[in-house]
């Protein structure tokens, strides 16, 4: 389904560093493994509108905001993933509305994953918006994943049993 | 291991539900799990749409109606991938009828099961690409992950 310059199939993740993304970034990595397929994890952050916030807090250069928030995503999926070695996973940052910036990652996808609920870059966020608004706009096949129940007993979600931590 | 466990599938007969079931197929072949085909249906009472233009007046019973179509749409499935060289799960595919709401059949069908599958929009929605009810329905409330999988927009 997926064509594009690297052949494999890829499954494109939303991760934020919540329970729910981190659930959904170890179903991505299991799905990859299943397709022979690599893995993208976004991390999205909207810049809030100038209007909306106190000038003088805000973040002067927004490629430092993106930069920064790659940086940390990648430090979490890399530790979230010590034992995913034999699937290669890719961290960016993206700029803008976590919904567009998954659905454009996603456009020549085989799966798009996300969590079920959420918390924005920079701010709680009444999620299942990001979930919703990729389920409405993506082109592709979407997973939502919730984390497993507490305990951590069950099997809900197939990668949980490779969660290193 | 939850790869034993089930990957559910609803199916009622709309573009969405068969490129639904071209996943699901696709996805147990991958995991080497079993499918099980849900369709829900309603008394004959409650029917406000088309879904009863081929049947008789007073179906005796509707269930069988509407499991007999979710097996031929198998059928018609499992030959397209086939066709294909589209990979298929080893173990046979189990097609269900159960009386009731969509996204209630649905979810509780998939309990404990590893995945349920749901097609975009189900039958009655010809146009757009909103999400049905059924769907937003299932990724609502059901506890494992549910994959919502949008008409196939090529091939048939």
């Amino acid at each position: 389904m997926s064509e594009g310059t690297d052949p494999r199939p890829l499954v494109v993740v939303g991760v934020d560093g919540s329970r729910d993304a981190d659930a959904a970034l170890h179903h991505a990595v299991a799905e990859a493994r299943r397709r022979h397929g690599r893995v993208l994890a976004v991390a999205a952050c909207d810049v809030p509108p100038w209007s909306a916030v106190d000038v003088e807090s805000l973040p002067t250069d927004p490629e430092a905001v993106r930069h920064g928030a790659e940086v940390r995503a990648r430090r979490h999926v890399e530790e979230l993933l010590a034992t995913a070695g034999d699937v290669p996973v890719t961290v960016v940052g993206r700029l803008g509305r976590p919904t567009r910036v998954l659905v454009d990652e996603a456009r020549d996808a085989a799966l798009l994953v996300v969590g079920h609920r959420g918390r924005g870059a920079f701010r709680s966020a009444a999620l299942g918006s990001v979930g919703l608004g990729c389920l409405l706009h993506a082109r592709c096949p979407v997973t939502v994943v919730r984390p497993p129940a507490r305990a951590d007993a069950g099997g809900t979600t197939p990668a949980r049993a490779e969660v290193a931590r | 291991m939850s790869d034993a466990s089930a990957v559910v599938v609803g199916l009622d007969g709309s573009d969405g539900a068969r490129a639904a079931l071209h996943h699901a197929l696709g996805e147990a072949a991958r995991r080497r799990a079993g499918v099980r085909a849900v369709v829900s249906y309603l008394p004959t009472d409650y029917w406000t749409d088309l879904l009863s233009a081929d049947l008789p007046r007073r179906a005796p019973d509707a269930g069988a109606g509407a499991t007999a179509r979710a097996r031929a749409v198998v059928a018609e499935v499992v030959a397209e991938r086939g066709a294909a060289g589209e990979p298929l799960p080893e173990r046979p595919i189990e097609v269900l009828g159960v009386a009731g709401p969509p996204a209630d059949v649905l979810v509780d069908a998939a309990e404990g099961e590893a995945l349920l599958v749901v097609g975009h929009r189900g039958r009655g929605a010809r146009h757009g690409r909103l999400t049905g009810p059924v769907a937003i329905g299932c990724v609502l409330r059901a506890r494992c992950p549910v994959t919502v999988v949008p008409a196939r927009t090529s091939s048939p």
